[in-house]
């Protein structure tokens, strides 16, 4: 493989394309950035998931310090909490929400609470019925909504493992709801 | 020093008013206990909660809890200003846990006796409201409950979170906050050894057994306690509904099994009764886990029939009575162990040899 672009030779080569024409001939291209742009490389343009998941590829060689993330306010560290098994303060659930989810939808089977009329609830969500669960599609498009929230949440946060779980959840919905379109049309 | 109303505890018909001894399931449904866990915004869960801040904590519970006015009989009492025997006390009637007990640091419990209502103050959680019931009215249970924890918001700002519901010290009680624990006494199928096939019947359905005296302890005298255990996801009355709907089928097996019992091997189930009987009626020493087995099976024997002479009060009171701490208030003074097992088996002879006994 050629260490430099094969175009300009000058840069180094970054993007690596491997081209199958039609008569099903491959041609291996190696590029810098500035020629493969040139050679119109097709930009990844998927909205949320591609571009939050690049954003989060160029950081990964950046930042390992997930683990050591603390709690500002109690000054808890999830390995803490995982050792005692209490949390310090109720920021923790945010501040460690990436990993709070999973370990909900473990223990309970479920991440969101479900409580119409609590006492405690902000008066505008206290008095709205819950959302009826009526066909499938409403729920996935809430599921999805949710968890590309969570994903913008985890990568701020820098916790790629996260991320990466996530992002596939994505996008296995996404398919399902290609697949049922198709099928459905 | 704060001083418990021992009066109150010494007497017996005071000591089994929260369990069955009459209604349709009394023979298995024995109590039922159902709390919440909050805890209070702006301030650190109790695993970082300074010996300052949580002091402060107190003191403001303690007011606020006493400025509700739930029952003319309301009182407050500070743990640490407690005597060691006035906790134990308490934890033997569940009215706190073991943790608050022997626990340490600013703590406390805000209790009705007519209401059969407590709230520990500095427990796992800032607050755990809890009240309890003979039998299983589960659904009335709740109301009365949600009707303080209500007042309580009123008052005090409760730690709660838009995705997840009341948030709580441990991950575990998250959402709801909402536990339901029926007290369930199966001697029979714990005889059988099909607890077994209960223990794996409940975990699929989300339930939890635990022993007498709640989490983490073992089971004492056939005695368990079925609870829920989820507490976010499901709404209160779905998680209420999940716990009422396995009882019938975990009394209707219980019944199954002691008719079973009886039929194959009548005599040897008699004889074992009334020899736990015997042995009740004339020990002159018994220890607490012997005597509590022992009324276990006696009150498996006035639910059947075997026994004419106890009423089935009686032996819930004494499965109360017997208990370390409420035999030394009995003698008025803290007993070594040898001494209370001499003053357990007068107590108990006594008991099951007075006017309700033949």
């Amino acid at each position: 493989m050629s260490v430099f672009c094969q175009k300009c030779q000058k840069e180094a080569a970054s993007v690596h394309v491997t081209e199958i024409a039609k008569e099903g001939s491959k041609v291996e291209l190696h590029l810098c950035e500035e020629c493969a742009k040139d050679h119109g490389m097709p930009v990844l343009q998927s909205p949320s998931v591609f571009a939050l998941f690049k954003e989060l590829m160029d950081k990964t060689n950046t930042v390992t310090r997930t683990r050591d993330r603390q709690c500002p306010q109690c000054n808890m560290t999830f390995g803490e909490f995982k050792a005692k098994g209490r949390f310090g303060c109720a920021h923790d659930y945010e501040v460690f929400l990436s990993r709070v989810i999973p370990l909900l939808e473990r223990v309970h089977g479920a991440s969101e609470h479900v409580g119409e009329g609590d006492s405690a609830a902000p008066a505008a969500a206290a008095g709205s019925p819950p959302p009826p669960a009526r066909a499938a599609a409403p729920e996935t498009s809430g599921e999805l909504k949710r968890l590309r929230r969570d994903l913008q949440r985890v990568i701020k946060n820098e916790e790629y493992e996260e991320a990466a779980r996530i992002r596939d959840r994505i996008q296995q919905i996404e398919k399902q709801l290609q697949d049922g379109g198709a099928a459905d049309g | 020093m704060a001083e418990l109303p021992r009066s109150f505890f010494s007497s017996p018909e005071n000591a089994g008013h929260w369990m069955a001894h009459d209604g349709p399931d009394h023979d298995v449904v024995v109590s039922t206990r159902i709390r919440l866990a909050r805890n209070v915004q702006n301030f650190p869960f109790r695993s970082r909660l300074s010996e300052e801040r949580a002091k402060e904590l107190e003191g403001h519970l303690k007011a606020r809890l006493l400025g509700l006015d739930v029952a003319r009989d309301q009182t407050y009492f500070g743990l640490e200003q407690l005597h060691d025997l006035d906790r134990e006390l308490l934890f033997e009637r569940h009215l706190i846990s073991m943790e608050l007990a022997r626990g340490s640091g600013p703590r406390g419990v805000f209790f009705s006796r007519s209401r059969n209502l407590s709230v520990m103050v500095n427990e796992e959680d800032h607050l755990r409201l809890q009240v309890f019931g003979p039998g299983q009215d589960l659904a009335g249970l709740l109301e009365k409950l949600r009707e303080v924890d209500q007042r309580i918001a009123g008052q005090v700002e409760y730690a709660y979170h838009p995705r997840f519901g009341y948030l709580t010290s441990c991950p575990t009680n998250v959402g709801t906050g909402l536990r339901i624990s029926v007290m369930l006494h199966l001697p029979a199928l714990v005889y059988s050894k099909e607890i077994e096939k209960v223990f794996n019947a409940t975990a699929k359905m989300k339930l939890a057994i635990r022993g007498f005296y709640g989490e983490g302890t073992s089971y004492l005298g056939d005695f368990f306690q079925v609870s829920n255990q989820v507490t976010l996801g499901r709404t209160q009355e779905r998680l209420l509904g999940d716990v009422s709907k396995v009882l019938p089928k975990l009394v209707e097996q219980e019944r199954n099994v002691r008719r079973a019992i009886l039929e194959d091997q009548g005599k040897g189930l008699e004889d074992r009764i009334h020899r736990a009987f015997g042995v009740l009626s004339h020990a002159r020493r018994i220890n607490s886990q012997e005597a509590l087995d022992l009324l276990s099976q006696v009150r498996l024997g006035v639910c059947l029939g075997i026994l004419q002479g106890p009423e089935l009060k009686a032996v819930n009171e004494l499965l109360v009575m017997s208990q370390p701490a409420h035999i030394q208030i009995l003698e008025k003074r803290d007993l070594k162990e040898e001494e209370r097992d001499l003053v357990r088996a007068r107590y108990i002879r006594q008991r099951l040899s007075g006017p309700s006994a033949n």
